[in-house]
């Protein structure tokens, strides 16, 4: 079984567009959409949704307002900011779950919830079986739903004895899901004939 | 003063709005798009300042260590990890939390600075522009992000370009301006990506207009989009030729007068918008 990735760097130069042309191409590929932040690969290669699932990858700070005696202690360790005394409340944007607070807390006033942090689902298309995902609003994390959307499209193929494992990247160059989209395999990437790209 | 301008799908045209808006008014710019700073292909060639940016990650002491592990335990990114000679970091996994710094039980953990890009700052003609710039492979962005927005001065108004995405990098870049200017254009993608987008707005309490690149392309209805979830559409720029070739030739389009009108009346409505 091979893979292969299309990338870019910038956004806007035409993943997508030779993802779901090469689709076409190679019958009985899998497709994996690992651009989670903005996929829209579905947009394109229109599926049936055969199945949908959380995707819980990190925790949550939680304060018990009844509990809390506002000493400050959260407030003080916390590097994200993300702990307001005033409203007693935690941000669950900034919140990176951590745990050092729910640690610190003398009168153990803060828990840590299970964080759902997106969704996946598998999809039949007309040219073969699509992994795709969607990440939540402001979560980080993208890296871990990368590698969890490939790993279900590599157990897939290699199940049913597809040759070819089609992944459609994320932009840009950094960790997130860049390096664990390529890790290891083929990949054509695509540019643009401008200076900006 | 700070206006955010992004979109949710990439190429857009986030930094064609950011560069030609600043320029034609006035204005100072970042590039908050820390992976692909672009904005400076724009503003021309001059002496810049460059300063590294590092973020903090634990250093080990090893003559006070006793391996006792308690560091990698309460890791909640296992950036620690418990060798039987050593406690091994991990950098591109640690999120500088200082759990484990606090916790150490012997206090062998200090901080120290792990190199993770650069911030880049020129000026021209009274403009200042600033932008990051990630080392290759760098997995988190989000403290360069910070360090941009907090180089910029506060008395000033700038116009941020900010990353493609509605992930935790997009969500930073934005978090705390004063007005979002929201780059769509008029293709499933684009009307996709720009109501997950207006999703994370609406989250973050952020006061936000549309701007309708490539108008006239696509065929799906913008505006009636925005009409729908109460977004303000604040102009639109033509579907043209010789704008997709002045600009991907890294010229700004308010060289021309009836795009540098354009953009006048985008930047009249985003003050009218603020102001109301």
């Amino acid at each position: 079984m091979k893979e292969l990735v299309v990338l870019s760097g910038k956004g806007g130069t035409g993943k997508t567009t030779i993802m779901a042309a090469l689709s076409r191409l190679v019958p009985g590929a899998v497709l994996a959409d690992c651009d989670v932040d903005a996929p829209n690969l579905h947009l394109l290669v229109h599926g049936e949704t055969i199945e949908e699932h959380d995707f819980t990858a990190s925790r949550q700070a939680v304060l018990d307002a009844a509990k809390c005696n506002r000493c400050g202690t959260c407030v003080e360790a916390c590097r994200f900011d993300a702990i307001s005394l005033d409203d007693l409340s935690i941000d669950e944007l900034s919140c990176e779950g951590c745990d050092l607070c729910a640690r610190l807390c003398p009168v153990e006033a803060i828990a840590m919830n299970d964080r759902t942090s997106g969704t996946w689902a598998m999809s039949r298309t007309a040219g073969g079986i699509m992994f795709r995902a969607r990440l939540a609003p402001g979560e980080g994390n993208s890296g871990k739903l990368v590698t969890l959307l490939k790993r279900q499209a590599r157990r897939y193929a290699s199940g049913s004895n597809a040759s070819l494992v089609l992944v459609d990247g994320p932009p840009g160059r950094g960790m997130s899901g860049h390096r664990r989209a390529v890790r290891g395999r083929h990949g054509p990437a695509g540019g643009r004939a401008q200076p900006i790209g | 003063m700070r206006i955010a301008v992004a979109s949710g799908k990439g190429g857009t045209g986030k930094t064609l709005v950011s560069v030609n808006l600043s320029a034609v008014a006035g204005l100072d710019l970042a590039d908050l798009d820390v992976e692909e700073p672009n904005a400076f292909l724009y503003f021309g060639d001059g002496p810049s300042t460059i300063v590294p940016v590092s973020r903090p990650v634990p250093s080990i002491d090893r003559s006070a260590c006793d391996l006792c592990g308690e560091c990698a335990r309460v890791c909640a990114f296992n950036a620690l990890v418990r060798l039987p000679q050593r406690i091994r970091v991990h950098e591109e996994l640690c999120h500088g939390c200082g759990a484990c710094v606090r916790l150490c039980p012997r206090q062998a953990i200090e901080e120290a600075g792990h190199e993770m890009g650069a911030l880049v700052s020129m000026a021209q003609n009274g403009r200042r522009l600033v932008y990051g710039r990630l080392d290759v492979g760098e997995a988190n962005a989000v403290p360069l992000i910070k360090a941009v927005r907090s180089s910029l001065e506060p008395g000033r108004t700038t116009i941020m370009d900010c990353p493609p995405g509605t992930s935790c990098n997009m969500v930073e870049a934005v978090r705390g301006s004063d007005y979002a200017i929201m780059v769509t254009e008029p293709t499933p993608f684009g009307a996709h990506d720009l109501s997950l987008a207006l999703d994370v707005l609406e989250r973050l309490g952020v006061p936000h207009g549309v701007v309708i690149n490539k108008a006239g392309m696509g065929g799906v209805d913008i505006v009636a989009m925005c009409a729908s979830r109460g977004a303000a559409v604040l102009g639109s720029i033509p579907f043209r030729r010789d704008i997709a070739e002045r600009h991907a030739m890294g010229q700004l389009l308010i060289d021309r007068p009836e795009d540098r009108r354009t953009f006048r009346d985008l930047w009249g409505a985003v003050m009218r918008r603020m102001r109301s």
